[in-house]
Order: structure tokens, then sequence, then C-alpha cells
């Protein structure tokens, strides 16, 4: 019954240009909010998955003892996937040559996500190697490891007591993330080897590992089933911990893919709240009608709310259809960008998008609907037109709570919901009152000057343009921003190698040779110490404080990795306080992550023990790091000359090409001490991750640029009855075509032109904003996209309005007395 | 109700606006402009009753008042037996409900309804008649048929001619069979031939349900085909001829003459 009706109401609607117009730009809200969400959903979900192949697994159970079966055969019955590792340092042996390698015992499902990449050859061809594949003696160990044994594939070596056959070299595995700084080359060996080896008894410091893999649900209740049940030593990690720069990288991107969503959101918003402005017009007179027939005003509210409803509805089927063609088609690009089957598609986005619909249609119409029910009758004998006056306090709750919950359904982040309906509140304001004042500039120019009559209407226009280049503007600028800071953060030439354990004495030949392989990189000094005192008070990782912050407790337990230099660390960017002077000797510059974490501040002073020696200082500066730059970054750092009296090693990390080939030998030949680290195969995966993000923005940010050129077009769609009466005045008063062609492009110009200087300006400090507090990226002044926003507003409407109006110009003016 | 009993009753009606003026004379903005002074009517069922006046007069305000689209500065309305005084605009509306009419100089058909849907409005809002839509549907099709448009139900407004629009119009006001009928420059937007055949049909139909005629004109031709004729001239309303005056049943016979030739002309 209802639902009959709504579809007659709905129907009786679609007749108006209006209302087709609303349902254009309910259409795009629709598309763009399902197709992202289709989209971003399972590009999250690639991307997690990407992810959790750097730690091997959903979540890895680490302790420093055998760890108890039971764990394993729970999550087995709960569905999970499982493996295990144990990971200690042996000596391998070949001939007359020894290594040290790391040692990876695992069992046969290992890696649960990711795969072993193996060659025969250091250069060889990839092919996926199964740890199941495996034979009784057989093994897998890095290039390095080959090359410290100049063996080659197929070798046989020597571990503990049991032979092995070196089968193949690892190209890439999994897992590496975690464990960068383990500097002996790796070895996998199948787990049922490992007894024969006999190289694990009582005592032996090894690593024992569980891996599981489940689908969110498994991995949350398996985790809240584990977490009370853990012995001290062992240690839960998951993606959100211990994966810095993979996790980073992750973030920013999901922030930013969310807040293209939204700002397509908005944009339609514009273009909704215009036609049902243009809607709300053309039915006074019907309300009126209505009214005189005896329509009472609940009537009028149903049938006006079961038009909405029926279109919202109509909107939501139609936008989640495309959404998903959408999608799919986007999908197919991102598969073969990630070379792997996607997730499939939720339904999640579907609800959203019709939530989406109907908030936007109620909420963005509101303020005019209620407009509508107050139409007196007697405006039908009066024959005037006029709107009735609605509530500003009605129309801003209206609007602010809509835009709120959209925000809150696309991001289910409250703090960017919150800064967006703050940025767009006062954008809106903004906009509204410089476009009020530089129109009432061109009315005074216009008295000298033949410029086109300044009016409220095109005050409204300049707002809705504005809004819409606004945020087409900011997400250009995040974007770049973004995608370029991504891959500045990891250029090419990236650091590769970090270089450890440099003796004092050999800072200065080191700097030498490298120098001379025009390789140059900041040297550090490098001091391990254990944080025993804050404000002369001890701290200890049982403290009750940190009771439920394991992180804390962690870092507690475990010696810091003290720094100290003139400079600030490039990368690194003040929060709070100021960095060191030149031969200061005195402070602690503090990573504001971890002062969180352990509860200290600007002003404290802290303690650390360094081999028996106490060192006290004041934190005089908070920082952030750029964790994802493959560079030395340090937790704390002191004043320049601070470790002086300390013994103290040094670190780099420097980038080596092919060119420097020969740098590694000489270098361990000439200091036998430094510890070589290679990260290419991380700095491998890590870009990889960063260029499928990329272009997941990218291809988003095509997609709100295209939604937002649909509502620029119904925007000035809205507009067009207006500027039919008007075209056939100024004909009938006998004005031509082409003065009426040079009037409507100036027009359209200005509006243009004006929006996007508005557009520009406020989309520099927001994207600033955003830059700094959302994306932890370093705020930049670009003013050329003043420029590049009025030149472009100025053309882009123009261009649209024109052909939007042109057919107008050829309109007879006897249409008017019709 | 007897055919004499008042349909619709003023008592000392006024209505006046605050004028304001430009900044030229800032006393003067307070100065109420007087446009309806002291109105006394009685209005009998079935009586055809024409107002007219000069642009500005306050004709269409006192339409407006009578049937309850506004409300009187002072004085009273009797509307259907109803003090509209005491009822609040939903309360007016329900009273119109059914029950009033109304036929405008620019036709105000919606755009978006077929000339049918048109129709069936008045029908569609009124609750109380428990009608099905197929009644609805068919009573609607019926008054289409009266003003001679059965063949255009489901054209759209635009698709029509002004004459045909305000046939469509009258077919709207006459479907619910009202007790008043309001009026407001029927022929305003019609050529003189369109008019007359209008005013033919509003009038057939008029008597042909005995329903209380209330028309505004500036067209005194129009007027006389009235049964009593108002003036208002200087804000204060006079009587240009009463009911009584007219042999009614001379007057009622020319109409019908004229419907008939009318109606044969629009037809062929």
């Amino acid at each position: 019954m209802i639902f009959s009706r709504l579809l007659k109401q709905g129907r009786h609607f679609w007749r108006l240009a209006e209302m087709r117009l609303l349902f254009l730009a309910l259409l795009v809200a629709v598309v763009a909010v399902t197709s992202v969400g289709f989209f971003t959903d399972r590009a999250d979900r690639a991307m997690s998955a990407q992810a959790t192949q750097l730690l091997g697994g959903d979540m890895v159970l680490v302790s420093t003892r055998p760890l108890n079966k039971k764990y394993l055969i729970e999550a087995q019955q709960r569905g999970m996937g499982t493996a295990e590792v144990v990971s200690f340092p042996s000596m391998v042996s070949s001939d007359d040559k020894f290594q040290l390698a790391q040692i990876k015992a695992v069992s046969k499902d290992y890696p649960l996500h990711g795969k072993i990449e193996t060659s025969l050859e250091s250069q060889g061809v990839i092919e996926i190697t199964s740890v199941n594949s495996l034979k009784n003696d057989e093994v897998l160990a890095d290039g390095r490891l080959f090359v410290a044994l100049n063996a080659k594939a197929g070798d046989t070596a020597q571990l503990g007591s049991s032979k092995i056959k070196l089968k193949k070299i690892i190209r890439k595995m999994p897992d590496q993330g975690s464990n960068a700084f383990q500097f002996a080359p790796k070895m996998i060996i199948p787990l049922e080897q490992l007894p024969a080896t006999g190289l694990l008894g009582a005592g032996s410091r090894a690593s024992y590992s569980f891996l599981f893999s489940g689908d969110s649900s498994q991995v949350k209740s398996f985790s809240s089933w584990l977490k009370p049940i853990l012995e001290k030593q062992e240690r839960l990690r998951t993606l959100d911990d211990g994966l810095p720069a993979v996790q980073q990288a992750l973030a920013r991107g999901q922030r930013f893919l969310k807040m293209a969503s939204l700002l397509a959101v908005i944009l339609a918003g514009a273009g909704i709240a215009l036609s049902s402005y243009s809607l709300t017009r053309r039915e006074i007179s019907s309300v009126a009608v209505l009214k005189t027939m005896g329509a009472s005003r609940r009537q009028i509210l149903l049938r006006y709310l079961g038009a909405l409803v029926a279109v919202a509805l109509l909107a939501a089927t139609v936008g989640a259809i495309i959404g998903y063609f959408i999608q799919s088609y986007l999908a197919v690009y991102l598969q073969s960008f990630v070379g792997q089957t996607l997730p499939s598609v939720g339904f999640l986005p579907v609800v959203i998008g019709l939530a989406t619909s109907l908030i936007m249609a109620l909420g963005f119409s509101a303020p005019h609907l209620l407009q509508l029910i107050k139409t007196s009758p007697i405006q039908i004998l009066q024959r005037s037109n006029s709107v009735a006056k609605s509530s500003l306090i009605f129309s801003f709750f209206s609007l602010a709570i809509a835009v709120f919950l959209l925000m809150w359904l696309q991001t289910s982040d409250l703090k960017l919901s919150a800064y967006l309906l703050v940025a767009v509140a006062i954008a809106l304001g903004v906009f509204w009152i410089i476009a009020l004042l530089m129109l009432k500039l061109v009315r005074k120019l216009a008295e000298k000057w033949p410029l086109p009559k300044a009016n409220k209407r095109m005050a409204l226009m300049v707002v809705v343009f504005g809004v819409g280049l606004f945020s087409l503007l900011l997400l250009t600028t995040l974007r770049g921003d973004l995608i370029n800071r991504w891959q500045a953060s990891l250029p090419d030439d990236a650091p590769n190698h970090f270089l450890i354990n440099i003796q004092p004495n050999e800072v200065e030949p080191l700097t030498k040779l490298l120098e001379k392989e025009n390789v140059v990189m900041p040297i550090y000094p490098m001091v391990r110490g254990r944080l025993v005192e804050v404000n002369s008070k001890p701290i200890t990782p049982n403290d009750a404080a940190f009771s439920e912050n394991q992180r804390a407790q962690r870092l507690l337990t475990r010696e810091f990795n003290l720094s100290a230099n003139e400079s600030l660390p490039e990368g690194n960017i003040i929060q709070a306080g100021q960095w060191f002077e030149p031969k200061e000797k005195n402070g602690f510059s503090m990573e504001q992550g971890i002062a969180e974490n352990l509860g200290v501040k600007m002003g404290d002073t802290l303690t650390f023990d360094i081999a028996g020696q106490r060192l006290s200082e004041t934190i005089t500066s908070l920082r952030t790091v750029q964790w994802d730059s493959m560079k030395p970054n340090f937790f704390v750092m002191a004043a320049p000359s601070a470790f002086d009296g300390f013994p103290r090693t040094y670190i780099t990390s420097v980038h080596l090409s092919e060119v420097n080939s020969n740098v590694i030998p000489t270098l361990v030949k000439q200091f036998p001490s430094v510890t070589d680290i290679d990260i290419s195969a991380i700095l491998t995966q890590v870009r990889e991750l960063i260029n499928k993000a990329a272009f997941a923005v990218q291809a988003i940010f095509l997609f709100t640029l295209v939604a937002g050129v649909v509502v620029l077009f119904s925007a000035l769609q809205s507009q067009k009855a207006l500027r039919r009466k008007e075209i056939a005045i100024f004909k009938s008063l006998g004005a031509s075509r082409s003065l009426l062609r040079r009037n409507l492009l100036l027009e359209f110009a200005m509006i243009g032109g004006l929006s996007g200087f508005l557009a520009a300006i406020l989309a520099l400090i927001a994207a600033n904003a955003a830059a700094y507090s959302l994306f932890d990226l370093s705020p930049e002044l670009d003013l050329s996209l003043i420029a590049i926003g009025t030149l472009l507003g100025a053309s882009l409407v123009s261009i649209a309005g024109y052909i939007n109006v042109r057919g107008l110009l050829s309109i007879a003016p006897v249409s008017l007395f019709r | 109700m007897t055919k004499n009993s008042n349909v619709i009753e003023t008592q000392n009606l006024n209505k006046s606006l605050a004028a304001s003026h430009d900044g030229s004379n800032k006393s003067s903005s307070t100065e109420t402009l007087q446009i309806l002074d002291q109105i006394n009517l009685k209005i009998t069922q079935g009586e055809s009753v024409a107002i007219t006046g000069s642009s500005g007069s306050g004709k269409t305000t006192l339409l407006g008042l009578l049937a309850g689209l506004d409300v009187p500065s002072s004085g009273e309305v009797i509307l259907l037996d109803k003090k509209l005084s005491s009822l609040d605009e939903d309360q007016r509306a329900a009273l119109r409900l059914g029950k009033v009419g109304f036929v405008f100089q620019s036709f105000h058909l919606m755009d978006n309804l077929t000339a049918l849907e048109n129709v069936m409005l008045p029908l569609e809002l009124d609750g109380k008649l428990k009608l099905k839509n197929n009644d609805i549907r068919q009573r609607a099709k019926d008054a289409l048929s009266q003003v001679g448009l059965e063949q255009r139900t489901n054209h759209l407004p635009t698709q029509l001619s002004g004459g045909e629009q305000q046939r469509v119009a009258l077919a709207r006001a006459f479907v619910s069979n009202p007790t008043v009928l309001f009026a407001d420059e029927p022929t305003g937007n019609l050529d003189s031939n369109t008019g007359d055949e209008i005013v033919a049909l509003l009038f057939k139909m008029q008597q042909h349900n005995n329903t209380t005629l209330v028309l505004v004109t500036h067209d005194d031709e129009l007027a006389e085909k009235c049964q009593t004729h108002y003036r208002i001239e200087n804000s204060k309303i006079e009587i240009v001829r009463a009911a009584d005056s007219v042999n009614k049943s001379d007057s009622k016979e020319k109409v019908e003459k004229e419907i008939v030739s009318r109606t044969e002309v629009s037809v062929s």
C-alpha cells in the first residue's frame, strides 16, 4: 500500500525536471559512495593482505621458550590456519668456510600469507617454493650465505650434526619486515629436520613463534581468548604493531580514500541542495493550490516526503548497481597490479549507499520542504511566488546533522569527520561572506564598466561552485602531496644497506671510502641504554601505569638505541620545543608517540643506564619521525656532543647500486667489525605496497573529479528556468545573440573565477591542515594553486555554463507570453 | 441546508496592511493601508455573486478572506456555518476539503500531473470519502467528460491549450461537488471566444450542481451574468444589483440556451 503510493508519487514527480536533477545528484552521491565503498573495501583488504605477508600471518605469537601446543590446537579447532617457526642463530660450514646464519625451522604450512620466492642462481629465474616440497636434508638460504660459503645451489653444508643440501636461493620471503635487523643471512629448514641437527638443547637461545591466519572476526575472538592466558614471555604481534613503516603508509592511504569519497558526497550534496531549492521554487504554487483545495500541512508534508523517499530509493538502487560495475572495472585494474585474487565484494557498501541517499535527500531538502509546507494559500491569488521564510537555525542543524551523519557513515572516523564538518562549515561561511563582498564590489565596478549585474543568485552559484572546486582542489593537492611524498620517502636511491657496529676510529676512514664511491650519508653515534628513572623516580615495566600497555612494557624491558646529531635528521618534524644548538651538551629530543606511551612530557628528566654509567637529561623537544623512510630513526636523541664520554658505535644507511657492487666486499675486508644489513628485499615489498596504494588513490580521485563535473552541470541546470525567462526578456528588449552570449560568458567566467579563487585559498589552508594533522606530512605552501584555481574555475564554469545555456540563446522572446 | 440559508456571511470585515515607505519619510513607515473597510455581506446557497472593482481595489483580497486563505485584521467570516476566526490554518483547510472549489486566472494545474490526475487530486486529498482508486478515477473521468475533455485525459497541461487547461481546472473544481466555488478572473488569460465558452460551462455546472459561486472579475459583462453584483470602491463594498432584482427564470433560460450553442460550437 505504502509502496504503491510511493511508486505513484515518485512517478508523478519524475515528470519534473528538478526532481530528475535531484535524482541525478543523489545518483552521483550513491555511485561515489558505493563504488568507492566497494572498491576501498576490497583494496583495503588487498592492502592488508599484502601487509600480512610481511608479517607472515594475521597474527604472530612469539616467545623465548617453546610454546604450548594447545594454542595451535585451539586455533585449528576454530578453523584458522596455523604455522610454527623456531628461529635461532647457528654456524653453518662448508669445507673450510664458516658463516653465522639465522636458522628458521618452519612447519610445512609456512608461510600463511605470501610465498617464498627462490631461484637457482643469484639473479636467476624466480620460482615459488613451498616448504612441503623440501626433501629430508634440503634447505633454502639467502644469497649472502651462498656467497659466504662460496657455494651454489645443490651444494652440501654442515648444520649442527646434520648434513644439509642448499637447494635454492631465497630471493624474497614474508616475515622480512619484522626481522630486518637480524644481521645474519637466513636459512629455512623444515621443522622436522630440526631435532636431527641436535642444535636445540635446553636453554638454547631461540625464538619460538606460532603464526595464525583467519578472517578478522576469527582473529579478534582468538586473540581475546589468547591474551588472558599468555605467559609472561609470550608476546602477540598483529598488524597493528611492530610494523611502523608499512602501517604508516597504509593508514595514510586509507585516510585519503575515505576523504576522497567523502568529498564526492559533499560535492553531490551541493547539487542536491541546489536542485531541491529550485524544486521548492517551482512547487510553491502547487502547494498553494493544494491548500486551497483543503490539503492539510501533514498531507503536503507526506506528499513531498513520499516523493523524496521514492527518488532516494530509486537512486540508491540504480546507484548501487552502477557502483558495483564501476568497482569491478576498477578491480580488474587493481588486480593486474596486485597480482593476486582480490577479496570478494562486501554487502555493506549497499547499505551505506542507501543510508547516504536517504540522509542526503531528506537532510539537504528538509529546510526547503519546511518552507513549502509553510506556503500560504493566499499566494495563489496574489500571483506571488515568494518562498516562506525558513528558520536559519533549523536549516543549519538539518544540514549539519546530515553532513555529520554522512561523514560518520563514510569514515567511521570521528577525528576526520569532525575535521571535515568544521572545515565545511567554515568554508561555507567564508564563501558566502566573501562572495557577497566581492559581488558588491562587482556591482560598484559595473557602474563604470559593462560587467554583468551581480545578484544574490550569483552569490549562491559562487558558493556552490566554490565548494565543488574546493573539494577538487583539496583532493588534487593532497593526492599529489601524498603520492609524491610516499614516493619521495622511498626514492630510487633510498638507502638499501644499513652499516652498523662502526667503531669510533673507523668513522673517518669509512666515510672516506664511501665518499670515494660518491655515497654520502649522515652517520649517527649509537649508544644502548636502559631507561631507569623519570624525574628521579624509578620506572620499571611492572609499574601499575603500564599494566595494560604492552608496548611500554616492552620498551622498558629492552635497551633504547640512543643517538645524537647536530642537525635534525631528515624526515623528522619538531612538534614541541626546539632542536639542539650546535655544541650543546644537554637535553633529549623524544619521539612524540613514545613519549605519549611512556607518559612523559616536555621538561621531564629521563635517566638512562648506559653500560653502568648514568645519563640524566631533560626533554627539550618532541618530534615525529618518518618511520617509512628506511633511514636510521631514533626514539630518543641527545644533544650533539652528549655521548662524547660514553662507549659507542656508529650507524649509517647507504644506497648502493649495481655500480657500487664492490663496496660491500671492500668494506667487509677493511672493517671486519662493521655489519652490513641488506634491506633491498623489504624495500621492494614496501615499494610495491606504495604503488598499489597510489593507484587506488588515483582511481578514486579521478572518479571524484567526474562526480564534481556532473554536479557542476546539475547546478547549472537548476538555474536554467530562470535564465530562460531572463534571456527572453533581454531578447524582447532587443538584445542580440552575440551580446547575450558575451554577457553569459562574462557572467560564468566571473562566477567561476571568483569561486576558483576562493576555493584555491581555502584548499591551500585545508590541505596543509590535513597534511599536518591527518597524514603526518610536513606543510608546504604552493601559491601557484591560487592562479590555477582561478583559471580552472573560470574556464570550467564558462565552458560548462555555455554548453548548458547555448540552446536558450535561440529562444523566441514570444515564449514569455505563453 | 435550505436554499436561503447563508453559505457565506461576513461581519464588519476589515483588512489592512502595514505599509512601509522608503526612507524619505520615516515617520510614516508604520502607517497602515486600509484595503477592506467594514465589509458586510451574505451569500446564500446556490447564489451566483460577482465582485468587481478596479485593479488593486481589494476584490481578490476579499475572495481570499471569504475562502479562509487569509485572515482578516478584524471582523468575522462565517463559511459553511463555521466562524473562521476560531479555526487554525489546518482546520480552515479541512473546512474547504471537498466543499470549496477554486478556479484561477492562470489555471494552476500541476505541471507534472496529467489532466486526469489533476482532476483526481481533490478526491485523493479527502480521506473521509474513503474512495477506492478506481472510483476516484471514474469520477474524475466523468468530470472531464462533462467539460468535453474525455479524449485528453492522459495529456499533461503543457500539451493542452489555455482553454483546455481551464476546462480541466473546472472539472477539478467541480469533481468533489463543492458547496461553494470561488473563481478569480477565470477568463483573464483567455481570448474572448474561449473565455465565453468557459463562462458558459462554468454557469452550466454551477446551476447543475446548485453550487454557490463567488466570482471576482473586472469584467462588468461577466458580472452581469451573476445574480448578485457587488463592487468594491475605496475599500468599501456596494451592491450594484441584488439577486431578487433579476428575473431568475429568464436569465437561467438564456444562459442554458447559450451553453447549448457554445457547446455545439466547441464540439464541432
